[in-house]
């Protein structure tokens, strides 16, 4: 705590006035000493001028006791003007007190009315809510009322759509029906055209049979013809080769007896047995054509025997006919095969067709089933509102029923308005009852048509609508699905991006760059290359010291080798030792002396270290002492020989300070010695000997003396400051310097 | 809003986001210096700023230092020239590089809504957050050296700065190499953004127990 000195040299000028104005009245002014005039008076004689004298200095006394007496009024005049001056002071703090409660009277009073307006305002507004409230009352009855109606409207339009919906259900059975009808009848249509076709077929199978057999025949008649000739011929062969035969024996026995050689005649004879041999064939040949033939004919007398069936199918005999025909049949076949691939093709289709109504069916009969569960809720819920609606009405008969009897008891005083209400209310009552009706009717209605259809009331939604949501869930669906694709492959992106970012992120922590774009610069002028070519510099002298070194041993050897003897005389004579110096290379030198300069450096550096850490201890110490005058309200001075004066912050004078010592022993503990000024230490006397001397306790003495002294000074200006920068304390007594811990 | 009225007022935000990313740079920088141990304690003194304890060096050589290269580097950020400083400690003895500290510098392009980094887009930053995002970097620098080896030898470092091609290099500057570490571990540390700049910090390091022949 410090306080600043101009309070302190404010009250020491005060004091000095006061002092300077106490001394007046003991002292004569010259202004008096001039007034009294002894020449004015001529004295007789010795008496006259003794009692003029004895007069004189009663006069004087009297003046003086006149002068002191003045000074005293004067006084007790200032000390009246002083009291007057309070009195003013007081006067005017109490009228300042009287203005201010003056003040907040009015302000009470302004207030009262205020609160007075606002209790009228907050009743005013009490009125007009209670009203709005009265009037929010009517609203929501009028609201209820309404609700009412958009109930029994909402009802009655349920009503019509459960109609309609019925209606759409009858409608789409109906077409259901049909469809089934019509597809029966086209499966009827099918079928007898199925076995027309099949007859058809079998008869072109076996129109074709024939056709094939007739085929056959006909190229059989025609080579049983050229198998007739054949045979004919062969027959007519046969006869010749008999006649020739017979012609051949009779010539073989003319020959016989004709033709000596027998050989010629064998051979004869062999070719005749291999005539013979083929005859036997031939005739073998002719007997199956015989009975070739036969089958023939009697394929031909049935052929024949058939188409004279046939020829009223068949107009004409004749082949081109038939083949006409057969073309013709061919052609209706085919044509028939396309409309049966035609047929079988639209029986697919509605065979598709039905699936498709199938699985409509299906969702209709879903919805049917979600439509009757809300149906259903929904008369629940009408049951539930037609219950409440019943307790209402019968709560309504109740009021009725006490406003008859009110009516009955209070008949004087009957106003015309109770009947406008009760008139209102036998409304109200015949509408809720119609409303319940209505809803008795609608439970009714509804569950009877619902039973009517449990089949096929699933129809009750438009084909358009249902084709429209399809088309609209196919679309989602494939957006979705698309969606999901493009999702998969923006996944894969990040997971790509994810590894590229990965690996650009060990990329910048590698601390790699583009070199193209980039140039990498550095000041020339930095401390790494500062202690670099300080260190190149160093290894590069001592390389060269070295290599100078090895060439001036060389050297030395050379000369050592020529001239044997020098090397005493280098060692022991003076001026040989020049040449030993000599001996040593320059860089040498330079290296040492480039060394010298380093630890030349070095030494600086460290001693601006010192420095350094000089300051830091300097301002640590400060820190130190600012702490502890703060804290223990004592500057510490740390004198020569381990002293160390304490002057407290509340000490009214600069000298009134306590030195201390260590102990004997040195062991850390400190004794109190002396102190600044002695009559000072003589005023400690009981403190010192309480705390110190009895109980041994420096710190309870220094905190006793600090409330001590902080009780003195409660009543002036509280410490003193301390200049830390300076290490001076500034106080009543002016400065005092103490030195600094350096 | 005239033209020249919009072009001054946002040459005054660069030059004041500048300012602070320079400013950042020079703490940074003391700070990194001061926990690495590259100089001694009693060189620094300590300074209240964003809201901490800062230690900045008094030694005159490395403030000069500083003071040159911080300006230029301001030359540079205020002409879009530079995209990352780089400090790297290095030893003296073997001219090894342990360490790296890597700022990046992006420019944020608040015209076109399309930055050089990713911290374009937003909404403007205040004093107080700018000040908040500093303080967690100085702070993560001082933790920094829970996990950074040891620096046992006698180190020393550089600063460098990654220019464009085109920038304007004073005669004090050369061409450097860019003091890479071989296979190093690094740290992603925080950043900052102001309105026209983001800076990120990385510090990249040399575990010498993977390539330590003694042990």
């Amino acid at each position: 705590m410090s306080y600043p000195p101009y309070q302190r040299s404010a009250k020491k000028n005060q004091s000095q006035q006061s002092d300077q104005h106490n001394d007046n009245p003991f002292k004569p002014t010259a202004s008096t000493k001039s007034t009294i005039n002894f020449t004015a008076f001529s004295p007789k004689n010795d008496r006259e001028l003794i009692e003029a004298r004895t007069k004189i200095k009663s006069l004087e006394i009297s003046k003086d006791n006149l002068d002191l007496k003045f000074g005293r009024l004067e006084a007790e005049n200032k000390s009246l003007e002083l009291k007057n001056r309070e009195l003013g002071l007081q006067i005017e703090g109490l009228e300042k007190d009287k203005d201010f409660y003056y003040n907040r009277e009015k302000d009470a009073l302004k207030s009262l009315e205020n609160l007075e307006l606002e209790n009228i305002k907050l009743k005013q507004a009490a009125a007009c809510e209670t009203q709005t409230l009265k009037d929010k009352i009517r609203e929501l009855q009028q609201n209820l009322e309404d609700l009412k109606t958009e109930n029994l409207i909402k009802e009655n339009d349920l009503t019509r759509k459960v109609q309609s919906t019925e209606l759409e259900a009858s409608k789409l059975q109906y077409q259901v029906e049909n469809l089934n009808e019509q597809i029966r009848q086209q499966h009827d249509i099918s079928a007898s055209r199925q076995k027309l076709l099949n007859e058809t077929q079998q008869r072109l199978d076996e129109t074709q049979e024939k056709l094939n057999e007739f085929n056959h025949l006909s190229t059989q008649l025609d080579q049983i013809e050229t198998h007739n000739k054949k045979v004919q011929e062969q027959s007519e062969h046969i006869q010749e080769l008999e006649l020739r035969n017979r012609y051949l024996t009779k010539e073989i026995n003319r020959n016989k007896e004709l033709s000596p050689s027998i050989q010629i005649l064998q051979h004869k004879l062999e070719r005749a047995e291999y005539q013979l041999l083929n005859m036997n064939t031939l005739r073998r040949e002719a007997a199956e054509l015989e009975v070739e033939n036969t089958t023939l004919k009697k394929e031909k007398v049935s052929w024949t025997s058939l188409l004279d069936q046939e020829k009223d199918n068949i107009n004409s005999n004749t082949p081109y006919t038939v083949v006409k025909e057969l073309v013709s049949r061919r052609n209706e076949i085919e044509l028939l095969q396309i409309r049966t691939r035609s047929l079988e093709e639209q029986v697919r289709n509605k065979d598709l067709v039905i699936v498709d109504h199938e699985s409509k069916i299906k969702e209709l009969r879903f919805k049917y089933k979600a439509m009757e569960s809300k149906f259903l809720n929904e008369i629940e819920a009408s049951k539930g509102s037609k219950r409440l609606l019943q307790k209402e009405v019968e709560m309504l008969m109740n009021s009725l029923r006490s406003y008859d009897e009110e009516e009955k008891q209070l008949q004087s005083n009957f106003e015309p308005q109770k009947t406008e209400r009760i008139q209102n209310l036998e409304k109200l009552l015949a509408e809720y009852k119609e409303a319940l009706e209505q809803c008795e009717n609608k439970a009714t209605n509804i569950q009877p048509k619902h039973e009517e259809y449990p089949e096929f009331s699933e129809l009750n939604l438009h084909s358009l609508e249902n084709r429209v949501i399809f088309s609209n869930v196919n679309l989602f669906f494939s957006a979705v699905k698309d969606l999901k694709t493009e999702n998969a492959s923006l996944k894969e992106k990040i997971m790509l991006l994810d590894n590229q970012i990965d690996i650009l992120e060990r990329a910048v922590g590698r601390g790699e760059y583009n070199k193209e774009t980039i140039r990498v610069l550095e000041m020339k002028d930095n401390p790494a290359s500062k202690e670099f070519s300080l260190r190149e510099n160093r290894l590069q002298g001592l390389a060269t010291e070295n290599q100078d070194l090895k060439t001036k041993l060389k050297e030395l050897y050379q000369i050592l080798e020529n001239h044997p003897t020098i090397t005493l005389e280098l060692t022991e004579d003076n001026d040989s030792e020049k040449e030993t110096i000599r001996v040593f290379p320059i860089q040498s030198y330079l290296n040492l002396e480039e060394e010298n300069k380093q630890l030349i450096d070095q030494v600086a550096d460290k001693e601006k270290r010192m420095t350094r850490l000089k300051e830091v201890w300097k301002a640590k110490a400060q820190e130190y002492r600012e702490a502890v005058y703060s804290l223990l309200g004592y500057k510490v001075e740390f004198l020569e020989n381990g002293r160390v004066r304490l002057t407290s912050m509340y000490s009214e004078q600069d000298d009134h300070s306590l030195v201390f010592t260590s102990d004997e022993d040195n062991l850390g503990t400190m004794q109190l010695v002396d102190g600044g000024n002695t009559e000072y230490i003589k005023s400690l006397d009981n403190l010192i000997k309480y705390w110190v001397v009895e109980r041994g306790s420096i710190p309870c003495f220094l905190s006793s003396l600090t409330m001590d002294l902080i009780g003195k000074t409660a009543l002036g200006p509280i410490g003193r400051e301390m200049d830390m920068t300076s290490g001076r304390i500034s106080g009543l007594g002016g400065n005092q310097e103490f030195p600094t811990l350096e | 809003m005239s033209f020249e009225t919009k072009n001054i007022r946002e040459n005054i935000s660069l030059k004041g986001s500048t300012k602070i990313v320079v400013e950042f740079f020079e703490f940074a920088l003391n700070s990194i210096l001061f926990q690495r141990a590259i100089y001694p304690p009693e060189d620094f003194k300590m300074v209240k700023k964003y809201g901490l304890n800062v230690l900045v060096t008094i030694d005159d050589s490395l403030k000069s230092y500083l003071k040159k290269l911080l300006t230029q580097v301001e030359v540079w950020i205020n002409a879009g020239k530079i995209s990352k400083l780089i400090l790297a400690i290095m030893n003296v003895e073997n001219r090894e590089i342990l360490e790296r500290w890597q700022f990046d510098i992006q420019i944020i392009d608040e015209e076109n809504k399309e930055n050089k980094g990713p911290g374009g887009g937003k909404k403007q930053r205040t004093d107080q957050e700018i000040k908040n995002e500093i303080q967690a970097i100085i702070r993560q620098i001082t933790a920094s050296v829970t996990f950074l080896p040891v620096l046992e030898d006698e180190c020393t470092f550089n600063i460098l700065a990654f220019t464009d091609k085109d920038a304007e290099v004073p005669a004090e500057w050369d061409d450097s190499d860019p003091l890479i570490i071989q296979n190093p571990e690094y740290v992603r540390l925080r950043s900052f953004s102001t309105k026209n700049h983001k800076v990120d910090a990385i510090v990249s390091y040399r575990l010498g127990f993977y390539d330590d022949p003694k042990r």
